[in-house]
């Protein structure tokens, strides 16, 4: 499903148009069928069908998790294994073990379809831990599918999506909104179609595969990555906007970032959000709990490393990508000890001094990232 | 909020955030303050429950966005 395709295309029209029609039903509802129509012109029925079937699987998963449920914390854990579980399995390959089982196989592919395990899980936190409403089935499967968000992201959170529990009203055109949408589409269409692939057929030709043998390689899959991944991103938000459906701001300019930690705040946003709604702040506050506050800093160290270690394996099941985490997380740490350590002094320092460092943030960043690129190039790009 | 607990919040974040010249008002965020990222916002946080003898929800420390916020917070939860 490519979103700069004709049929993809031709479905967000045919949403932003449904979307303006005003139908007794609550928005999220009412965008829960939109998104479903929009599946199958873009992808098909079957790709409809699925996203239908597994949102209601879903939902009955979550029903008890509603607040009468005294047991809903132990259930919430399960459901996150279930669900943890069949990403691995997913990942891992291993639905080729059960070819006989092909609807079960299609199910887990489903479920663990990266970013619809990603908003599964988040719904699982919302509704169990912050006792969100759950929505209906169909509203359900316009958070966890939605067409325009389905392939490369960006992951909105379960309580954003919940500004769409409201009467649907007749809308009328929203010229700025619609503006910036089709700004943004196009915009994206020349990030990818024109500068992302101009890097990959100048660096590798027409029909050359990715493979990074060298540093210099490295850079350039790096600057094709973030082109291609921001051009698809910035449509998707566009599309967003015109839709009225809440899609967040993926990528702040992250190449120009002065330190890694602010560059995972930058790259990929919604999924370093994502991150530390479900993992790092819950598991903090978790073992400073446990261990006293005199342990926060080793909580701290040992929260990060596990959000960067699912992020990281959330990418490939592999020990290289787990590595790559390990050191990540190790780098943040040390930026943190730097930043306690020398923040005022750095603050102090003369404004020449300081102007040279904004400069020199942004190649330390390229030069970290590219590396940590070489690194886990061999698990992502095979030729 | 009281004066009393007021300096004591205005106290417990100088010393978790390592800045004794900070000064609290309800519009501050983390984003005005270098040090208060989400690693010191976490013990902060802790450190005004054990020393309020309240206790937050994890979305509750999540979901803060200002000072001013944090002190409706605090006097929810001191007022039951």
């Amino acid at each position: 499903m490519d979103p700069f395709s004709l049929p993809f295309l031709g479905a967000a029209v045919v949403a932003f148009l449904a979307m303006r029609i005003g139908v007794p039903w609550m928005r999220a509802r009412w965008w829960g069928l939109v998104n479903l129509v929009a599946l199958a012109l873009a992808g098909g029925w079957k790709l409809a069908a699925a996203a239908a079937a597994l949102s209601l699987v879903a939902w009955v998963g979550l029903f008890f998790l509603r607040p009468a449920n005294s047991s809903r914390s132990s259930y919430a854990k399960l459901l996150l294994l279930v669900t943890g579980l069949s990403f691995v399995f997913y990942k891992g390959q291993l639905q080729d073990l059960i070819p006989r089982f092909s609807l079960v196989g299609w199910c887990l592919v489903a479920v663990s379809f990266s970013y619809v395990c990603l908003r599964l899980i988040d719904a699982i936190r919302a509704i169990a831990w912050e006792r969100a409403p759950l929505l209906d089935p169909l509203s359900l499967s316009g958070f966890l599918l939605p067409f325009h968000m389905l392939l490369a992201g960006p992951i909105a959170s379960y309580q954003e999506h919940l500004v769409l529990a409201r009467p649907l009203l007749p809308q009328p055109l929203p010229f700025p909104a619609v503006v910036s949408g089709i700004s943004a589409i196009l915009t994206g269409l020349v990030l990818k179609a024109v500068v992302a692939d101009a890097i990959r057929v100048a660096t590798y030709g027409v029909d050359g595969f990715i493979i990074v043998e060298s540093y210099a390689q490295a850079l350039l899959v790096l600057l094709y990555l973030y082109f291609d991944f921001w051009g698809y991103s910035i449509a998707a938000t566009g599309i967003g906007r015109m839709l009225g459906v809440p899609t967040p701001v993926n990528f702040h300019a992250p190449l120009l970032s002065p330190t890694i930690t602010a560059f995972w705040g930058n790259w990929h946003a919604s999924l370093g959000e994502w991150a530390k709604r479900n993992i790092y702040l819950p598991l903090q506050i978790a073992l400073v709990r446990r261990f006293g506050i005199a342990r926060a800093n080793f909580a701290g160290i040992a929260s990060m490393t596990v959000a960067f270690a699912v992020t990281g394996l959330w990418h490939r099941l592999d020990w290289r990508f787990l590595a790559w985490a390990a050191g990540m997380a190790l780098l943040l740490g040390v930026e943190k000890l730097v930043r306690d350590r020398f923040g005022p002094r750095i603050r102090r320092l003369p404004p020449r001094v300081r102007i040279m460092l904004r400069w020199l943030g942004p190649c330390y960043v390229i030069w970290l990232i590219s590396l940590g690129l070489w690194f886990t190039a061999p698990s992502v790009f095979r030729s | 909020m009281t004066p009393d607990q007021e300096a004591l919040l205005t106290e417990l974040f100088r010393t978790v955030l390592g800045d004794d010249a900070l000064q609290l008002h309800d519009r501050l965020t983390a984003k005005d303050v270098p040090s208060w990222d989400s690693f010191n916002h976490v013990n902060l946080m802790l450190h005004i429950e054990t020393q309020f003898k309240i206790r937050f929800a994890n979305d509750e420390i999540a979901s803060l966005r200002d000072v001013g916020e944090l002190k409706q917070l605090i006097d929810r939860k001191l007022a039951g």
